[in-house]
C-alpha cells in the first residue's frame, strides 16, 4: 500500500465518517463493520475469507469456552473444596482443548500464508546440501490486509475468555473487534476489554473528538509523507547500493532510517488513532518517546507498545508462571551460582519471546537475527545492571543526569544497530554495512558535496528540520510540559485556532509532501507485516 | 509484609519500597523484575500468581502486591 493508497483510505474513512453520523446512533456500528469489510475486500479481494475464518473460529471457540466458565460458576456453589477442584480441572481440560484447536487453525493460516516460503526454503536448502534438487516450489503469496495484527488481536481475545478475564461476546462484536479497518493497517493491537465495547456502541458526534482526531491524523500524515518519505530519498539508495558509499554516509543512512521508521510508523499510528478518535473510538497507545529510553528493554516498552504488551501477556507471563518453569527454577536454586540462577530463567522465558518477535516482523533469517540481537542485548543488560549500579553507585531512584544522558545515547546506538539489521537486505548485507561503517572513510565528515550526490539540498534541509521538530515535540512530552499528543499540545479552547492549525497542516502536507515527480513511492514498512 | 519488602530490596536495591506507590508507572519494576518476583513469591508464600493477576494495578506498591498475595492465599 503506497502513500497515495493511504490517502485514498483516509478519504474513504472521512466519507464513512459522514455516513456514520447520519445513521441513527444504535445502527452506527453497522456502518463501521460494513466499511471495514468493504475496505478489506477492496484491498485483499477474496483473501477476506481468511479474516472471516478467524472471526468465526474465534467466536465459536470463545462461546464454548465461556459456557464451561459459566457452568463452573453455577455448579461450584454446591460443591466442597475437593469436588470443586476436580470439576475445575475437568472443565479446564475441555477449555484447553477448544482453545488449542482454535489456535492451531489460526496459526496454521498465518504460518501457511506468511512463512511457507521461509520454511520451504529451509527444506530446499537442506535437500540441496544432501545432494538432491529443491523439493518445494517457491509460492507467490499475497497476504490478506492486516493478518499479522488481527490474528494476534483475535488470539488475545480467545485467551482472555479462556482465562476468565471477561465473557465471550456476540459474533457481531467479535467481527467488529477483529476487523475494524483503521487498525488493520499497522495496529495498534488492542484488547477486547479496552476496545471492543467502544466499537460496537454508536458514538454521537463530538466536536472535541473530531478536532482532536483531525489534528492528530494530519500530524500523522505529515510525519509519514513530509518527513519519513523524504528521508527515504537518502536511505533507499544507500541501503540498496551500500558498496558505493563511504562509512560515514552509511552511518548517516542508518541513523536516518531509524528516524524514518519512527516518523512513518508512529505517523501512521497517529493517523489511525486520529481517524478512530473522530468516530469517538480510543485506540491503545503505541509509542511513548522511545528515543528517551535508558535501556533497550525500556525502548521496547516505549516502541510498538501494543506488540510488546501482547507478547508479554500471551507468551512471556504464561511461560514465567507455568509449573514447568517453576520446577526448573527450583531444581537449579542453590545448586548453581547466583549469576546462573538469574541467567537460566531469563534465557528460557525471553528466548521464545524474541524469536517470535523477530519472526513476526517477517519470514526471513534477517528477522530471526533481529529478534536474537535484542534477546542477547537484553540478557547482557540485565546481567550487567547490578555491576553497573554498584560501580557507579546508582539506582533507579538515584541516577545522576550524566548517567541518564550516557544511558540514552548508549541505548540509541544499540537500537540503531538493530535498525541496521532490520533494514539491511539480508544478514550478509548487515555485516558488510556494519563493517564498512568502521573501515571505509568513517572519519570523513558529511559535506554538502557528498549529500548533494544523493538528495536535493532543499529536501535535505527539510528532512533535518522535520527530524528536529520530531525530537523537540518528544522532548516536550518527555518532560511533561503540557503533555499529550499534538492535539492536546494545541490550545484547545479556541476553535478558530484549531481550525486554522488544521488548514495549516493540510497546506504543509500538500506543499511539502514527498510525493509526485522525483520522489519514490514508499510502502508503509510495518504495513507489510 | 516485611518478608515481601526484603525480597523486593534484594531484587532492586536502592528503591524506597515502603513508600513508593508508582513502581510500575515509573518503570521501577519491569516485566523481568516481575518474573523474578513471581518466583520468589511462589517459594516464600506458596502462592501461584496467574497471568490474569499480572496487571499494573496489582504491582504498583508493596501494599498492592501483599494484598494480592493474601487474596490468593485465601482463595486456596
Amino acid at each position: 500500500m503506497s502513500s497515495t493508497q493511504l490517502i485514498v483510505l483516509a478519504l474513504f474513512a472521512t466519507v464513512i465518517f459522514g455516513i456514520y453520523n447520519i445513521v441513527p446512533v444504535k445502527h452506527r456500528s453497522v456502518v463501521l463493520l460494513l466499511a471495514s469489510y468493504g475496505a478489506v475486500f477492496a484491498i485483499s479481494k477474496f483473501l477476506i475469507c481468511f479474516l472471516l475464518i478467524t472471526t468465526l473460529t474465534v467466536w465459536v471457540s470463545a462461546y464454548y469456552i465461556n459456557r464451561f466458565n459459566s457452568y463452573f460458576e453455577i455448579k461450584k456453589v454446591s460443591l466442597n473444596k475437593d469436588a470443586k477442584k476436580s470439576l475445575k480441572a475437568e472443565y479446564n481440560k475441555k477449555k484447553k482443548a477448544i482453545m488449542l484447536t482454535c489456535l492451531f487453525v489460526n496459526l496454521l493460516i498465518l504460518l501457511s500464508l506468511k512463512y511457507i516460503n521461509f520454511f520451504g526454503g529451509m527444506i530446499n536448502k537442506a535437500s540441496v546440501i544432501m545432494g538432491n534438487d529443491s523439493i518445494l516450489p517457491v509460492f507467490k503469496v499475497v497476504l490478506p490486509l492486516g493478518i499479522s495484527y488481527y490474528t494476534l488481536q483475535a488470539i488475545g481475545y480467545l485467551v482472555d475468555v479462556y482465562r476468565g478475564k471477561y465473557k465471550a461476546v456476540s459474533l457481531y462484536k467479535v467481527a467488529l473487534f477483529i476487523g475494524f479497518f483503521p487498525q488493520l493497517l499497522e495496529g495498534p493491537i488492542g484488547t477486547y476489554d479496552e476496545l471492543g465495547e467502544s466499537l460496537s456502541e454508536g458514538h454521537v458526534f463530538d466536536k472535541n473528538n473530531v478536532l482532536y482526531g483531525l489534528e492528530l491524523a494530519l500530524w500523522g500524515f505529515i510525519k509519514k509523507i513530509v518527513i519519513a518519505d523524504r528521508i527515504n530519498i537518502i536511505v533507499a539508495p544507500v541501503f540498496s547500493n551500500y558498496q558505493e558509499y563511504s562509512g560515514i554516509i552509511i552511518l548517516g543512512a542508518v541513523i536516518l532510517f531509524t528516524f524514518q521508521l519512527y516518523a512513518e510508523f508512529s505517523g501512521i499510528i497517529e493517523m489511525v488513532t486520529g481517524i478512530s478518535r473522530m468516530y469517538g473510538i480510543k485506540l491503545a497507545k503505541n509509542f511513548d518517546q522511545p528515543f528517551f529510553a535508558k535501556t533497550v528493554s525500556e525502548f521496547w516498552r516505549r516502541w510498538h507498545i501494543s506488540l510488546g504488551t501482547w507478547f508479554k501477556n500471551y507468551v512471556f507471563y504464561p511461560i514465567s508462571t507455568s509449573n514447568w518453569f517453576s520446577k526448573l527454577n527450583k531444581r537449579i536454586r542453590g545448586k548453581v551460582g547466583k549469576l546462573l540462577e538469574l541467567f537460566v530463567p531469563l534465557f528460557v522465558s525471553l528466548l521464545p519471546v524474541w524469536l517470535l518477535t523477530g519472526l513476526w516482523h517477517g519470514a526471513s533469517w534477517k528477522y530471526v537475527v533481529y529478534g536474537l540481537y535484542y534477546f542477547v542485548v537484553m540478557m547482557i543488560g540485565v546481567l550487567i545492571k547490578p555491576i553497573e549500579n554498584k560501580l557507579f553507585k546508582i539506582s533507579d531512584d538515584n541516577m545522576p543526569k550524566w548517567f541518564r544522558i550516557f544511558a540514552i545515547i548508549r541505548t540509541f546506538i544499540l537500537v540503531n544497530i538493530g535498525m541496521l539489521i532490520f533494514r539491511a537486505e539480508n544478514v550478509t548485507g548487515f555485516f558488510a554495512m556494519f563493517g564498512k561503517i568502521f573501515t571505509s572513510g568513517s572519519l570523513n565528515i558529511i559535506t554538502t558535496a557528498n549529500v548533494e550526490g544523493i538528495i536535493d539540498i532543499k529536501d535535505f534541509v527539510l528532512l533535518i528540520a522535520g527530524i528536529v521538530i520530531l525530537i523537540i515535540l518528544d522532548a516536550v512530552k518527555e518532560n511533561k510540559v503540557n503533555c499529550g499528543d499534538i492535539g492536546t499540545i494545541i490550545v484547545k479552547k479556541n476553535i478558530y485556532l484549531q481550525i486554522a492549525l488544521c488548514v495549516f497542516m493540510a497546506l504543509v502536507l500538500i506543499v511539502f509532501g514527498a510525493y509526485g515527480n522525483g520522489y519514490l513511492p514508499v510502502d508503509p514498512i510495518y504495513g507489510g507485516f | 509484609m516485611d518478608e515481601l519488602i526484603k525480597i523486593l530490596e534484594d531484587l532492586k536495591p536502592g528503591i524506597d519500597f515502603k513508600n513508593d506507590t508508582r513502581l510500575i508507572s515509573d518503570g521501577k519494576l519491569t516485566s523481568l523484575d516481575i518474573m523474578q518476583l513471581l518466583m520468589e513469591i511462589r517459594d516464600t508464600f506458596d502462592v501461584v500468581i496467574s497471568p490474569l493477576d499480572i496487571i499494573p494495578e496489582n504491582f504498583e506498591s508493596v501494599i498492592k502486591i501483599y494484598t494480592l498475595i493474601e487474596k490468593l492465599q485465601n482463595d486456596d
